[in-house]
């Protein structure tokens, strides 16, 4: 029997396939499964893209074109714009402009007009975070305007004064430091902060003094008698009969002007306007006074 | 802000409370003391009402059983379900009867508060204006940033458009005078191109008439670049030469000969 099998088994390995490549079982660890990624992309780069500063998200810096003549530093410069951010900028507003204003009821003639009434109008603003420091009076529509008034801007071109002047009424150029603008644009705004009316300050540089001290142009600083011997020069350069202030109604209102220390007409600076109860708080030290009124 | 808001929703429970049920006098004389002692929002009106007067108005009430406190009756009508800092604004009180922030302790707040509420928010106006020692540094700050008065920037302009109106003068009186020569200058450039041409035309016939003496002297057609040509435009060009020199020699001779004759004949213009 042990023969029989011994035989049987000889016999059966005899039969059976030789080892090959083919049939033998791979080597433990010849192949690696693939790897389960984690996350909701497999692990994937997200989104950051395949090498380079894409993938570092270490971006270059604005402007940098890899080595290229940036297109920021490609063309010569601009002198055009030097200084830009320090000018000053005169919104226009034109007689025509004016004149409707007045048809409309939006400004009082019998009142002296000056930048917080146009700005009242609520058809022009100025912004003085924009450096726009007031009102330039153009002289777009001067042979239409009819009105008598007494405006004060803080520019204004000769035939615009002439204009002005022709019918009666009166014509000054202020200067608002940027502190007393935010006031005079929207006082309520100011009022509601609490704080006292401010000084007008006196220009700050040359030019502008030497513009708002010119009776040619109306200045506020200006010597009044020699303002009225330029109201009188204008009017034989244009040629038109200059109306007697003196013999007219509305005299004491075209005569009203604003100290150049004043804001408001009526208010003085180091004033509280008190909305809510409508009450005028005015300091009483003595040191507060005299800063006030110097 | 939580502490507050926390107030008013036991006060709307004690309300409910006392809503639901008709209370003996007693127990509405105890609420008020637990109202006022809670209440923080309405602390200043709280301080108003004396707990004395609250509890006489209270036995009033008892007695009339008709006319209720006000102020309860305001917060029993206040179905508006706004935040007590809301109601306030909306009555044109400030928000806040406490501070909770560093903000409000400043005094740009204050301002504010007393800008927008007047007399009602309770800021001594005292302190609207600056305090002596901002002033001086107000002072400082224009005697610092605006030294000038308007006199001396006015004068200082002034000379400055003197300057430019100088310098202005200047420049054109230069362009002047220079502009009277130009038409001077412009013979004078004419005059030198002419010269030019003349001269490169006098060499030019110069040389031809070198090279045709040289090919007469051959006698026959000869290469220029040749060699014998060479030495022979040389030794003519320089028996040229020679003959120039002597004649401009003779020239100066000739000059000086006269200048002395003449100073010879009459030796008085000397």
């Amino acid at each position: 029997m042990s023969k029989n099998i011994t035989e049987y088994a000889l016999s059966m390995l005899r039969s059976l396939p030789r080892v090959s490549l083919s049939n033998i079982r791979d080597n433990p660890r010849a192949y690696r499964p693939t790897k389960r990624g984690r996350g909701q992309h497999g692990g994937d780069k997200h989104g950051a893209g395949n090498k380079g500063s894409g993938q570092r998200q270490n971006y270059m810096r604005l402007g940098y074109e890899t080595g290229n003549n940036p297109f920021y530093l490609r063309f010569p410069l601009e002198p055009y714009y030097k200084g830009q951010h320090l000018r000053r900028e005169y919104p226009p507003i034109t007689l025509h402009q004016l004149q409707k204003l007045i048809d409309t009821n939006r400004l009082d003639t019998s009142e002296p007009i000056d930048l917080t009434a146009i700005c009242n109008s609520g058809l022009f603003t100025i912004l003085p975070e924009r450096r726009q420091y007031g009102f330039q009076l153009k002289d777009e529509g001067a042979d239409i305007f009819k009105a008598k008034v007494n405006i004060e801007v803080q520019w204004a071109s000769e035939p615009a004064i002439a204009a002005i002047e022709r019918n009666g009424g009166v014509i000054t150029v202020a200067y608002y430091d940027i502190h007393s603008l935010f006031a005079a644009v929207n006082p309520i705004k100011f009022f509601r902060k609490g704080e006292p009316i401010p000084r007008r300050m006196i220009p700050y540089t040359d030019e502008l003094a030497a513009y708002y001290s010119d009776p040619a142009n109306r200045g506020y600083l200006a010597d009044p008698e020699k303002v009225s011997w330029e109201r009188f020069v204008l009017s034989q350069k244009y040629g038109y009969v200059l109306p007697c202030l003196e013999n007219d109604p509305d005299y004491e209102m075209l005569i009203q002007r604003k100290d150049p220390r004043q804001i408001f007409q009526g208010l003085e600076p180091g004033w509280i306007i008190n909305l809510k109860d409508k009450k005028i708080l005015k300091p009483k030290s003595k040191e507060l006074n005299e800063f006030y009124s110097s | 802000m939580l502490s507050s808001s926390k107030n008013m929703a036991s006060q709307g429970r004690l309300i409910l409370f006392k809503k639901n049920n008709i209370l003996p006098c007693s127990f509405i004389s105890n609420f008020k003391q637990i109202h006022l002692s809670s209440s923080l929002n309405f602390a200043q009106e709280a301080k108003e009402l004396d707990l004395s007067e609250a509890t006489e108005n209270v036995q009033l009430e008892g007695d009339a059983n008709e006319t209720v406190d006000q102020e309860y009756l305001e917060r029993l009508r206040n179905k508006s379900r706004l935040r007590p800092q809301e109601h306030n604004l909306l009555h044109g009180k400030p928000p806040y009867s406490e501070k909770f922030i560093p903000y409000h302790d400043t005094i740009r707040y204050k301002r504010k508060l007393y800008g927008r509420y007047g007399e009602r928010s309770d800021v001594d106006p005292a302190i609207l204006w600056p305090t002596k020692h901002e002033l001086t540094e107000m002072i400082e700050y224009e005697r610092v940033a605006h030294p000038d008065t308007l006199q001396i920037m006015v004068s200082r302009h002034k000379v400055k458009l003197e300057k430019e109106a100088e310098e202005m003068k200047r420049r054109e009186n230069e362009i002047n005078s220079r502009v009277a020569k130009l038409e001077q200058w412009k013979a004078e450039v004419v005059e030198r191109a002419n010269k030019k041409l003349r001269e490169a035309q006098a060499a030019k016939e110069r040389k031809e008439r070198l090279v045709e003496e040289v090919r007469r002297y051959f006698g026959f057609k000869v290469d220029p670049r040749d060699e014998r040509f060479k030495e022979m435009l040389e030794k003519k060009e320089k028996e040229e030469n020679k003959r120039i020199k002597e004649e401009k020699k003779k020239a100066k001779q000739a000059k000086i000969l006269a200048r002395l004759t003449a100073t010879a004949s009459n030796p008085n213009t000397q």
